[in-house]
């Protein structure tokens, strides 16, 4: 049955990807221009029009405050992002890409699509993990299933190998990093332990080399390019470029010209990186992810040298300093035998096909690795303390995970009690991470003692249930749990899906039809793996930087037509057409250069 | 707590290779997914006897508590020791482990 297709998703920080089950086995399904990479960039053009992928994040570098990358790394906050003139929620902004990846699906096989399995980070919390379903839900896609990225990876693997395999998966994002502990043995994946680190990736390493640049540009020249925002997103772009580069090379150059200008005169931004400078700057992250290996290892009872294959994922494993210093901690040789920008996606629809019924072959066992708890009057630091942990259900529990424990009121006639859910490791609740609360009420007037049976469902997408019940009357009282993302629900559901339904409008009046088309925009967007579109790309950024600056000197009438080339730069640059932006180009030149004459 | 022993449907002389083996085979028949209360039964069956210490203790300190006596009880953890039949090289190990 066609409509019971369930799409994999890999809803990633930098780039995300759509899978689905074809024949029995799971493909990934490219976009317009043939790449199955979707940058997870949102952006607004010139004139307002929705840009998703790779047209956005073209456009970055020319216009950061009209484009919005790394939205992940806000998943879960109760925040807002500004583009063009209105504020989104990161839900908002990443159902923007879910849609896109739906209809690129959609086109891909020819009927509309409804449900999804979403990857997310394993470390991600319940907050994060609710607010990508939401996404999901703004998007038009039931999200059958949340699993965690490092698993997702695990699933493309056989799970009948001859004989027990143990691997470890180190999957370092855009932004997030996770390492997981995984035993295949006939037929059943089980994940054994996972750790990590949410808000640590390769994007991390760009900030890094940034500011390691604008601090030598600094003391060069005495202008610190961060406190340019268009200069600031050439030098992030810049250093993105040249992270690549060193992966691959010892050094590498960095080069802008016109970055910033000081007493009326350009600087121009010229600077060698070595690969060792860098890795120095990146170090100290890296021994943060060799210590959460090291918890994974500990908590799966497994030593170093028992583990059987070392499976990469991310982007960012690319970096050979990544494998220097896991193949000394593991000692053993590590290579990445899969696709690491695909794996996650690959197997998000492996789990999409077990659900929908096909017969794939893998059992997933998988866990949590948060503890999950209440907070409780108990001991702290060898005090009475109502800040003491009390644990439910265990980290690195396997899902689904039900447990029921027993509290007592403190108080004589206490009719209600205050029930806070915390996630974290530590015995202090000030140290973890508030989940969400409730407040029992209503209980009976009793002396001290009152039974309340708390239990804690944690269903196989890592979501959370609290339901609460005192023990004598045996009924579950008021229970509403007012988690960040439960008033978002509540207070926005209805609104942002009128507004993404306008935005994604703009996207198809700007050329790409409606369903079901893929890629709002995208497909203008493709990546200029043409040399001279990227000349001509590279060109443009410089130009656009040098006529900003003759444009607050100019007259009126001459401003004017230089903000309407600058529109013209724009738009052949969305449209990605190498000789449209060299004739917008050269006309620029001319106006540009008679008015720093002038 | 039923006893792990039950669950799986295995006797205590049951070793490591077996548990495992059986745990795998009730994984396949009760996936998480499909029958998520007999999965948990038979997980928790299976981490209490994982392991040789764990084993051991599920061995000695299952049961139900129906003794109405202190004898009663005696006289049912004497036999539950007879149960215990670890292979020396396990005990020596427990010994020798912290």
């Amino acid at each position: 049955m066609a409509e019971e297709t369930i799409i994999g998703i890999d809803l990633g920080t930098t780039n995300s990807e759509v899978a689905v089950i074809r024949d029995g086995r799971p493909v990934v399904l490219p976009g317009e221009d043939g790449d199955p990479i979707l940058p997870s960039v949102v952006g607004l053009d010139p004139q307002g029009n929705l840009l998703v992928g790779k047209a956005a994040r073209n456009q970055y570098v020319l216009a950061p405050e009209r484009t919005i990358r790394s939205i992940k790394r806000k998943m879960g906050q109760e925040t807002t992002v500004t583009l063009g003139d209105q504020k989104y929620t990161p839900q908002e902004i990443s159902a923007i890409i879910l849609r896109t990846l739906k209809r690129r699906a959609e086109a891909a096989l020819g009927h509309p699509v409804s449900r999804a399995v979403i990857t997310v980070p394993a470390f991600f919390n319940d907050g994060q993990r609710q607010a990508t379903r939401q996404a999901g839900e703004l998007a038009g896609l039931e999200v059958v299933r949340i699993i965690n990225e490092p698993t997702a990876a695990v699933l493309t693997y056989d799970p009948h190998p001859t004989e027990m395999e143990r691997l470890l998966v180190y999957d370092l994002g855009g932004g997030t990093f996770d390492v997981s502990l995984a035993q295949i043995e006939n037929g059943v994946v089980e994940i054994r332990a996972s750790h990590g680190d949410t808000q640590l990736g390769g994007d991390d390493f760009d900030q890094l080399l940034m500011d390691h640049i604008c601090n030598e540009f600094r003391d060069e020249h005495g202008v610190d390019l961060r406190t340019l925002p268009a200069s600031k997103a050439r030098v992030l772009r810049a250093a993105e470029d040249a992270k690549k580069r060193l992966s691959s090379e010892p050094v590498t150059w960095v080069e802008e010209e016109f970055i910033a200008e000081k007493d009326g005169r350009p600087l121009n931004l010229k600077m060698e990186v070595h690969r060792h400078e860098f890795e120095e700057l990146i170090r100290p992250l890296l021994l943060k992810t060799l210590t959460c290996l090291d918890q994974a290892l500990s908590d799966g009872k497994v030593q170093a040298q028992q583990i059987d294959k070392v499976v990469l994922v991310g982007g960012a494993t690319r970096t050979p300093l990544i494998h220097q210093l896991l193949e000394e901690r593991l000692g053993r040789p590590v290579h990445s035998e899969i696709e690491p920008d695909l794996a996650v996606a690959l197997g998000a629809s492996v789990q999409g096909g077990l659900i929908a019924g096909i017969d794939l072959g893998p059992i997933l066992v998988d866990i949590t690795p948060h503890t999950l708890g209440i907070e409780a009057l108990g001991e702290l630091y060898g005090f009475m303390s109502h800040n003491h942990f009390s644990p439910i259900i265990e980290r690195n529990t396997p899902l689904p995970a039900s447990r029921t424990e027993i509290y007592s009121t403190v108080h004589d006639n206490q009719d209600g009690a205050d029930i806070r859910i915390f996630q974290g490791e530590n015995p202090d609740t000030r140290y973890n991470t508030l989940v969400g609360e409730f407040k029992v009420e209503g209980l009976a007037e009793v002396p001290a003692g009152n039974q309340i049976l708390v239990r804690f469902d944690l269903d196989l997408s890592g979501i959370l249930k609290v339901t609460a019940t005192e023990r004598a009357t045996g009924l579950a009282k008021h229970v509403v749990i007012d988690s960040a993302t439960e008033r978002f629900r509540k207070r926005q559901r209805s609104d942002a899906v009128d507004r993404l339904d306008a935005m994604m409008s703009t996207a198809a009046e700007a050329g790409a039809p409606a369903l079901p088309a893929p890629g709002v925009g995208e497909a203008a967007g493709a990546e200029p793996v043409d040399p001279e579109l990227r000349t001509a790309l590279e060109a443009a950024e410089v130009m656009r930087a040098k006529a900003e600056r003759v444009l607050p000197s100019a007259n009126a009438e001459d401003a004017e037509e230089l903000r309407a080339m600058l529109d013209d730069l724009s738009t052949a640059v969305n449209a990605q057409a190498a000789d449209r932006i060299r004739a917008t180009l050269r006309e620029l030149e001319d106006l540009v250069f008679y008015l720093e004459d002038a | 707590m039923n006893d792990p022993y039950e669950t799986l449907g295995l006797g205590p002389e049951a070793g490591e290779t077996e548990i495992r083996r059986r745990y795998l085979e009730l994984v396949r028949e009760f996936p998480p997914d499909r029958a998520p209360e007999r999965f948990t039964e038979v997980h928790t069956a299976y981490e209490a006897l994982r392991d040789p210490a764990r084993r051991l203790g599920s061995q000695l300190f299952t049961w139900e508590t129906k003794h109405d006596s202190l004898e009663a009880l005696a006289a049912d953890l004497r036999g539950r020791l007879r149960r215990v039949r670890l292979p020396v090289a396990t005990l020596l190990e427990l010994a020798e482990s912290p």
